[in-house]
């Protein structure tokens, strides 16, 4: 698809996931869930590979850091979150051919 | 002094609302008549051969997923049904009369259509619509923004550029920059046209949803929130640098749970050749 390319920023809202941030091969994004944990989102592959997005999350009780993928922790995010952190993904390493991401 | 600026301010002194275009009013008429039969829709839609050539693309394009390349509008009509065939020609009638909006607002118009129609696919959604519906009330959207782009194209330019260096939603710039926001020009519009009390509703809402004075418009102006957050975020918003805002309370709204949204984006995702081929169509 030829789609015209703004260049348009990720949400700005419930999570700021607007900087999303180049780190070697992957894109990294800082993610707050809904029960207030912090942590970040690692992109590093398209949506049908296993891992491709994960998060890496750090307990609120200063318990050790965790890795998990995405789909392990949808319901702990926002609905506009998880659309947010999907395009990112889709953009950087999908195919269907949206505008690129373009991260810092 | 300067004279406050509103939307009825800007209707009356700037800002001409294009009529109902001819054939969609005999069309709507004729779907709202017992009397008459699909044969006489076909018909009149065949007097307007711009609106009868869009149409037919339209119904051939895979957003309509017809088994079967249709060469003439009666057959065309036949195929789709009268519900179906009054959305085509309502599309296709809105960007012929508002088709030199070549830019973003077009192609994120386009989107917004399919975004809207895959979370009415991920159902169940608190939403009696059915995906095809849906997807027209997306493309309508922002058909204020086109007319705004029409008459002062240069307050609204003002408005997208304040809104990417203070990182606040265009929307919410209109209203001072301009008076009256995108929105509240679109819903004037579907009200002008007498579409259905819902689209015009949900158009007035789409960024407000406190504009509607129950749930259930609320509702409509909720999924059209959202689908305009999923293009922007896909990278195909109306304005370039576009600031999404706030969808959650939309989100909620819909009953639709984020566990719910992968299969609502891979919908979506997987739509893109339409927006290449549907904007080819209308063009
Ligand atoms: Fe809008
Ligand atoms: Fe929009």
């Amino acid at each position: 698809m030829s789609t015209t390319n703004p260049s348009s920023s990720p949400s700005t809202f419930s999570n700021p996931l607007n900087n999303w941030k180049q780190q070697g091969a992957g894109v990294v994004g800082p993610v707050t869930l809904n029960d207030g944990t912090r942590g970040r989102i690692v992109l590093i592959g398209p949506r049908n590979v296993p891992g491709g997005a994960m998060a890496v999350l750090q307990d609120k009780d200063g318990g050790p850091v965790k890795s998990l993928p995405l789909t392990a922790i949808l319901e702990r995010l926002a609905p506009a979150d998880v659309v947010a952190i999907l395009c990112a993904q889709e953009r950087q390493f999908g195919e269907s051919g949206l505008p690129a991401l373009n991260p810092s | 002094m300067n004279t406050p600026r509103n939307i009825e301010y800007l209707l009356e002194e700037i800002i001409t609302l294009p009529s109902l275009p001819a054939t969609l009013a005999r069309i709507i008429q004729l779907l709202n008549d017992p009397e008459s039969s699909l044969s006489d829709v076909g018909k009149a839609i065949t007097q307007d051969p711009a609106i009868a050539l869009k149409t037919l693309r339209l119904a051939n394009s895979a957003a309509y997923g017809l088994r079967e390349h249709v060469t003439s509008v009666e057959h065309a009509v036949a195929l789709l049904g009268a519900k179906v065939i009054q959305n085509l020609v309502l599309t296709a009638t809105v960007f012929d009369t508002l088709s030199h909006s070549a830019g973003l607002v077009f192609q994120h118009s386009i989107a917004a259509g399919l975004a809207a129609r895959a979370v009415l696919r991920a159902g169940p959604i608190r939403l009696p619509l059915q995906p095809d519906e849906a997807f027209v009330y997306g493309l309508l959207h922002d058909i204020g923004k086109i007319i705004l782009e029409d008459y002062m194209a240069e307050d609204l330019m003002q408005a997208e550029e304040v809104s990417r260096s203070r990182r606040i939603p265009a929307y919410q710039v209109e209203c001072e920059v301009i008076g009256a926001d995108h929105a509240e020009v679109g819903g004037r519009l579907a009200m002008n046209w007498r579409l259905p009390e819902s689209i015009a509703s949900a158009i007035l809402a789409h960024h407000d949803l406190s504009r509607c004075d129950n749930d259930d418009s609320r509702r409509y102006a909720a999924l059209l929130n959202v689908a305009d957050a999923m293009c922007i975020e896909a990278g195909l918003p109306s304005y370039e640098g576009a600031v999404v805002g706030d969808s959650g309370e939309s989100w909620a709204l819909l009953g639709v749970e984020s566990v719910t949204i992968p299969a609502i984006m891979d919908d979506f995702f997987a739509s893109m050749p339409e927006v290449q081929e549907l904007t080819e169509a209308m063009s």
